[in-house]
């Protein structure tokens, strides 16, 4: 194939290296351009150059970086945000429940559904209304023979009148295993493909949100598209987050700037129908070794947001079951009964305040005796076991409620308190719109964590070098590599590389200009017919992606371009070290 | 309330749950962790770390390898370098000639290794390093434990997962613990394994993992040290119950944990949140910091040593709250209906207070009358007399006597039937006659015979209680009664004292209450809870009592108590008893002995030892039954009281005069005709009489006790008329009742310092500091009781005081702590109130730390 735009984009080339490049023998074969037709032949002399350059400083502008296509800037994984902070350092979700929490319940924004949500996070045994549910006719009782319903809840769950049912922690910990990292867009990012991700997927450890480039770029507006609903077959979420996100973590002034080991020239190639000297991209042949990544400065960031992380905006929600759950009646099996809560959506809010529940109380056991008058045995006991409520009275005094577990008993005390002002059931969804939510992080950890994250999969990173330095020419079908002095002697000469879908130039799109897939087949053959391979993907000089042969002068090959036409190549004898003459025939 | 906390490792817990939370949403055991590519671990801001050898990707020779690793350009010492291949365990390294000798094992394949040093400014420097492993031995990778590690529990579980070339498999791993036998482990398709073993000792137990394939054997050695002892964790700051006076800010936490083989982490935070890690110095001490919450919160510490063990310090923080206390709902229905059958009456009464509870009280008379009647009709009543003792019989026989069936023989009287003979009259007729009775009639009617039984018998009996408005004797029937089927009764009516009882031991029984019986109960509540607040912790709450008894009932209101499934006239089994006195009891004889006045005219018993008796006696009942029943004959001569016969045999007049003077007999005969008995009263002469036929069938005189069985008689009570005397009788106690169902409230402790009253006429929400009226001690615990209105605690403003907004006091605890009340808001149905301690306390621990 012919190229129309060579060496267009070795600008680094020509403006670092011109002296070199006054002089390179990659010289466009201005003497013939014609196209190579069946039975022509024409020699075509490649020049091994390469130009090994360290610590090769590159700033990526948050321009240069929108300029990058829209699908690597979504594959370059930067952090995986910790929602789920602790007592030392709260983080996002810490922050924002906190101010769902404190919400102003006169403030006319919220729905009804949305402040009995409010309420239900703030209920304590002091502020339970357990109204309609199975414990009011005993607690009912207490109060009127002298035992505060507040003190027997709060006692019965280990905490104080005035303390929360659900703590932030248990809360906290139930949204972001149940609603958040049940979301598959929480669950997984693209990452580097290997033998343990076949498929290119990587797990997000459950509390974490991947944050990619494009959602940074976008100042986080991406956010409620990736983490909204989601449908596909039969994987469905509801989403958590909905409407407008944003986050300004990058200022316009915001730049990577990166410290590159590359190879500053081109790997002299041959466009074999035109039988043309044509430049193969060597910017990221091979992500090893590109970056340095136990040097300090081999990646800078700068121009994050000096107010610090956080977000401007965010309207998080959950949604709740369509109908009214029942109680489990039975404990086993521990911790889930026979509910049928436990096979909801985990996403739903029951399942996400049974979980909170059981969080907190999946371990608890206590018994509590209440005596009356002068009676020597208690008259009535709460006894605890493991969450498992069994509550039992002198002669079924205030009805006591049938045994269950704690979370059952919270769960049942939330379905009836979120659908307070007579809101149908399956109605009760909320949404919160949270502004100025801290993070829990400093520009300092941001920055540690993107350098880690790309440290560790670069992939994405590499790719926008490729992008931004290429410094392709030209479109080969193959290219000349000359191992360097001191590898394995028996390695060490001349390579022939067949070109993979990596080395081709990418327009400015991002999309590589030409289908790889239109090379049939790949590779160098020892018979016209293209029956005998005798290139492989062997680990040569780090690389192991590329089909290659070693050859020597009278070394015959025969090979096929993305057109299907087949060529024939002899290696003629050697002109200096660093040469490699071929004469191309084309046969077909 | 009693408390019995069988477990409070909700910290703990809390872990232990969610791990489970997450495994089990995942949908995995216990797998090798998931690799999420994330950053673990802080690099150094400059390259210092080198791998010597081997190179990169090198091909190794065996699956135990040895990598040498050099860090250059320090300027921060080491403390400890460590080597990791992917999903295994940790090892330490080792310096050997400047440089670290880190050994480890692989599995076929390339592995990476992670390689890390640390810094002792706490930084850590990591390099990746890879190396080729394909040789023919087999593989091994080290799950758990790591080389050189200590583990809390023994036995040991060894884990790790082994390898062979292509198309080769491990056969065999074995894991011995220094001398034992080598245990085989458990191999799994994926070539994981797990393994049990028990360390022979505690300290430096080599572990040799043995795994074999195809003839070739590779091993590695561990080694492995116990420690069952937990660490030593010692706070300095702050104590264990901390109270601050502001809520934000932080709370600072410094210790030091010592452990005798390592500390492997410190952990703080909240006990409704996650903890983090606290860096720990070499010394052991550390020092971190949380933020603060409004109100009563619990830190949690936790220390864990290299053996798993853990120590936890658990802390209490107070800091200022806010709390709304709500005025007393005024409209609250503070009735309570239970409805009780007898289980339930049993288990809310405990039996004491069962037989203290008085049902109803059993007319006596009713019961005793209705035994009587069985007694002297005993056939018509369905009983069998011919089964009977021989002295009841007897018995019976005397109270069915009339003139006509009475045996005199054996009897002083015996010489009344020569002159009968001798006069030619029928005695029966002669007996008829002088008592003015047909002589077919008993000589004692029933009433005659119950009145005396009453009288003599069961009045004096110590548990009979006589009715105030009827003198009739009643017997308490308490709910205990009732529920035993009367049975208590056998102790009630039997041997009291020196009473002998009416009834023989171990026979009373009654079904008193059937199956259904129910008792349905409207109580009133009359507590009254206020809204307070615990200064030290938050809010609390304070019974009032707003009546002298706790519960009020209204059992003549038919809607507030009902009771059904009383049994309409029960039928009461019993053995009556008469006992008699141990000797025989001879008559009198002086008429004017024993007298006494009624209505003016004097009547004398006469001077009988009988009368001397205790009335309960077989032979007092008689004689006095006697007495009454023919005291009063002749009432209406002229004179009263006195009638004479004679009897004339042909032309003998008066060969036998019989005089009857209130009682008193006296015949004379004349011409000798017939021998005449001596003068008695007519009681002494029946009781000789009774005594002589009691002891027939030769029954030694004192054991002719009466023992007559009576199975089923009925008390003339139907339920309605048993419920009708429970209402008067329930209501009479219904103090009592309060009490034993719901106490007095004399005793009632609370938390609560203040509360809240909304003043009725005003509306003005007034709170009052906790007094002797309240809770048991009352103010006497207080070192200061009271509002005041500065922070010196000099002025004081009293018990109580309006809560206007911004209002500001000081109020002071049980322990004296001083505490700032803010009243925040006032609004129609509370108040909120600020309450925060005055001066900040327990951020330090006095001679804390381990030393």
């Amino acid at each position: 194939m012919r190229t129309k735009d060579l060496f267009g984009a070795t600008l680094i080339v020509g403006t670092l290296f011109g002296m070199v490049a006054c002089e390179s023998p990659l010289e466009p074969n201005l003497a013939d351009t014609t196209e190579l037709q069946p039975g022509d032949s024409r020699v075509v002399e490649l020049v091994a150059t390469p130009f090994d350059v360290r610590n090769f400083k590159k700033e990526m502008t948050r321009e240069d970086l929108l300029r990058l296509p829209v699908s690597l800037r979504e594959r370059m994984w930067l952090l995986n945000l910790d929602l789920s902070g602790n007592s030392t350092h709260p983080a996002l979700f810490d922050f924002a429940l906190e101010q769902i929490r404190n919400l102003d319940l006169e403030d006319p924004a919220l729905t009804t559904a949305e402040k009995n949500m409010v309420r239900l996070l703030s209920l304590s045994p002091d502020t339970a209304d357990l109204s309609g549910t199975a414990l009011e006719p005993l607690l009912s009782l207490s109060a009127k023979i002298g035992f505060a319903p507040a003190d027997i809840l709060a006692a019965s769950m280990g905490i104080t009148p005035n303390e929360r049912f659900l703590g932030t922690g248990a809360v906290k910990a139930a949204i972001l295993q149940n609603v958040v990292s049940t979301h598959p867009n929480a669950q997984r990012r693209p990452g580097p493909v290997t033998a343990d991700h076949p498929d290119g997927f990587w797990p997000v450890p459950v509390g974490h949100m991947p944050v990619m480039l494009e959602d940074a770029l976008t100042d986080m507006a991406t956010l409620a598209e990736r983490f909204g609903p989601y449908s596909d077959g039969a994987t469905i979420h509801p989403g958590f987050l909905f409407g407008e996100s944003k986050a300004k973590l990058l200022t316009e002034d915001f730049k990577m700037t990166v410290r590159a080991n590359l190879n500053a020239l081109p790997f002299p190639g041959v466009d074999l129908s035109h039988a043309a000297r044509v430049g193969v991209n060597s910017v990221g042949v091979s992500a090893d070794g590109m970056f340095d990544f136990n040097s300090s400065d081999w990646l800078e960031i700068d121009g994050l947001n000096p107010d610090g992380p956080k977000v401007d905006l965010l309207t998080f929600g959950i949604v709740e079951y369509p109908d009214k759950v029942e109680v489990g009646t039975t404990s086993v099996p521990w911790p889930y009964g026979d509910s049928p809560l436990w096979a909801l959506p985990a996403w739903t809010l029951e399942r996400v305040v049974a979980e909170a529940a059981l969080v907190k109380w999946g371990n608890w056991s206590v018994t509590q005796e209440y005596f009356l008058g002068k009676a020597p045995d208690p008259v009535a006991i709460l006894a605890i076991d493991d969450g498992w409520l069994q509550a039992t009275t002198k002669a079924d005094l205030g009805n006591p409620p049938a045994p269950g577990y704690l979370w059952d008993v919270l769960t049942e005390v939330a379905q009836v308190r979120l659908h307070d002002g007579n809101i149908p059931e399956g109605n009760a969804n909320v949404q919160f719109v949270l502004k100025d939510v801290p993070v829990g992080l400093t520009n300092d950890d941001i920055t540690t964590q993107i350098r880690e994250s790309l440290s560790n999969d670069p992939f994405a990173l590499v790719q926008a070098a490729r992008f931004l330095f290429s410094n392709a020419g030209g479109d080969a079908d193959i290219f000349y590599v000359r191992t360097p002095v001191g590898t394995d002697e028996s390695l060490d000469g001349d390579w022939l590389y067949y070109i993979n879908a990596d080395d081709i130039r990418l327009a400015d799109n991002g999309e590589p200009v030409r289908d790889f897939g239109a090379y049939l087949v790949p590779g160098f053959f020892s018979d016209a017919a293209l029956t005998q391979k005798i290139s492989a993907t062997s680990s040569v000089a780090g690389d192991s992606t590329h089909e290659k042969v070693h050859v020597h002068p009278g070394d015959m090959l025969f090979l096929q371009d993305d057109q299907a036409r087949v060529f024939q190549l002899n290696v003629l004898p050697k002109e200096s070290t660093y040469t490699c003459r071929l004469l191309v025939t084309r046969i077909k | 309330m009693r408390t019995v906390i069988s477990l409070f490792e909700i910290r703990l817990c809390l872990h232990v749950v969610w791990t489970a939370v997450v495994m089990t949403s995942l949908g995995c055991a216990a797998d090798a962790p998931l690799d999420y590519g994330d950053p673990t671990y802080s690099v150094g801001d400059v390259l210092q770390m080198t791998v010597v050898t081997p190179a990169d990707y090198a091909d190794m020779p065996s699956s135990n390898i040895e990598v040498r690793v050099r860090l250059d350009n320090l300027t921060e010492g080491t403390t400890k370098v460590t080597i990791r291949p992917t999903g295994g365990a940790p090892s330490p390294c080792e310096m050997s000639g400047g440089e670290w000798v880190c050994r480890t094992n692989v599995l076929h394949g390339v592995s990476t290794l992670d390689l890390l040093a640390y810094l002792s400014d706490g930084r850590q420097i990591k390099r990746v390093h890879h190396v080729q492993y394909h040789a023919e031995a087999p593989g091994i990778l080290v799950f758990s434990p790591g080389h050189k590690t200590t583990v809390g529990k023994n036995p040991v579980t060894v884990a790790g997962k082994v390898s062979a070339p292509m198309f080769q498999s491990v056969e065999q791993v074995e894991v011995r613990a220094g001398e034992h036998a080598p245990a085989k482990a458990t191999l799994f398709d994926d070539g994981s394994f797990t393994v049990e073993v028990n360390l022979p000792s505690a300290t430096g137990v080599p572990l040799w993992i043995e795994a074999r394939s195809n003839g070739l054997l590779t091993t590695t050695q561990l080694w492995v040290t116990q420690d069952p002892i937990a660490p030593t964790l010692c706070l300095t700051q702050p104590a264990s119950t901390v109270r601050l006076s502001e809520s934000t800010g932080t709370l600072k936490i410094a210790g030091q944990v010592l452990d005798n083989t390592g500390v492997s982490s410190v952990s703080v935070g909240w006990a409704d949140d996650e903890l983090s890690n606290v860096k720990v110095a070499a010394d052991g001490t550390f020092v971190t910091e949380v933020a603060l919450g409004a109100g009563t919160q619990t830190l949690l510490v936790y220390a864990i040593d290299l053996g798993g063990n853990i120590a936890e310090k658990t802390i209490s923080v107070s800091t200022p709250f806010e709390t709304v206390l709500t005025a007393t709902n005024q409209d609250l229905d503070n009735t309570f209906t239970l409805t009780l059958g007898v289980d339930d009456l049993k288990a809310l009464i405990g039996t004491a207070d069962q037989r203290d509870l008085v049902l109803f009280m059993l007319d006596m008379e009713d019961i005793v009358g209705a035994a009587i009647d069985a007694m002297l009709d005993p056939i018509a009543f369905g009983l069998s007399p011919d089964r009977w003792d021989v002295a009841s019989q007897n018995l019976l026989g005397i109270l069915q006597m009339t003139p006509e069936t009475v045996e005199l023989s054996g009897t002083v009287l015996a010489e009344m039937t020569q002159l009968a003979k001798a006069l030619g009259i029928p005695v029966p007729s002669m007996f008829g006659k002088l008592l003015n009775i047909p002589i077919t009639q008993r000589f004692l009617t029933r009433q005659q015979l119950l009145a005396a039984v009453l009288e003599n018998l069961v009045k004096p009996h110590p548990n009979i209680v006589l009715d105030p408005e009827t003198g009739r004797p009643t017997l308490p029937v308490t709910m205990y009664d009732a529920f035993e089927n009367m049975a208590p009764l056998n102790e009630k009516l039997g041997a009291v004292g020196t009473h002998p009882g009416l009834v023989a031991p171990g026979q009373v029984y009654s079904e008193v209450l059937t199956d259904a019986f129910s008792m349905e109960l409207t109580a009133t509540s009359n507590l009254v809870v206020r809204d307070g607040i615990d200064l030290g912790v938050g809010k609390s709450y304070l019974f009032q009592k707003s009546a002298r008894d706790v519960l009020s009932f209204d059992f003549n209101d038919e809607k507030q108590f009902k009771m059904i499934g009383v049994k309409d006239y029960p039928a009461v089994n019993m053995v009556f008893q008469m006992v008699e006195s141990p000797s025989f009891v001879p008559a009198g004889k002086v008429q004017n002995a024993g007298c006494f006045f009624e209505n003016g005219e004097e009547f004398c018993r006469g001077d009988s030892p009988v009368w001397q008796l205790d009335t309960w006696s077989l032979e007092y009942v008689i004689a006095d039954a006697a007495f009454g029943a023919f005291r009063g004959l002749y009432n209406d001569s002229d004179p009263p009281y006195v009638n004479g016969f004679s009897y004339d045999i042909g032309e003998v007049k008066n060969a036998a005069k019989v005089d009857w003077n209130k009682g008193w007999i006296s015949i004379v005969t004349e011409s000798n005709v017939g021998d005449p008995p001596p003068p008695s009263y007519l009681w002494d002469t029946l009781l000789e009489v009774a005594q002589i036929r009691l002891h027939d069938g030769e029954i030694p005189e004192g054991t002719a006790n009466a023992l007559i069985p009576l199975p089923s008689v009925y008390v003339p009570l139907s339920g309605e008329d048993v419920a009708a005397k429970v209402r008067p009788m329930l209501s009479k106690q219904a103090s009592k009742l309060s009490y034993i169902l719901a106490g007095d409230h004399s005793d009632y402790q609370t938390l609560c310092d203040i509360y809240l009253v909304v003043d009725p006429q005003t509306d003005d929400p007034v709170l009052w500091f906790v007094g002797d009226y309240d809770v048991a001690q009352g103010s006497k615990k207080y070192p200061k009781t009271g509002f005041f209105s500065d922070a010196a605690f000099l002025n004081s403003i009293g018990d109580h005081f309006t809560a206007k907004e911004n209002a500001e006091v000081f109020v002071m605890d049980e322990s004296g702590d001083s505490f700032r009340l803010t009243v925040v808001a006032v609004g129609k149905t509370g108040v909120t109130i600020r309450v925060g301690a005055l001066t900040d306390q327990g951020l330090t621990v006095s001679g804390g730390g381990c030393q």
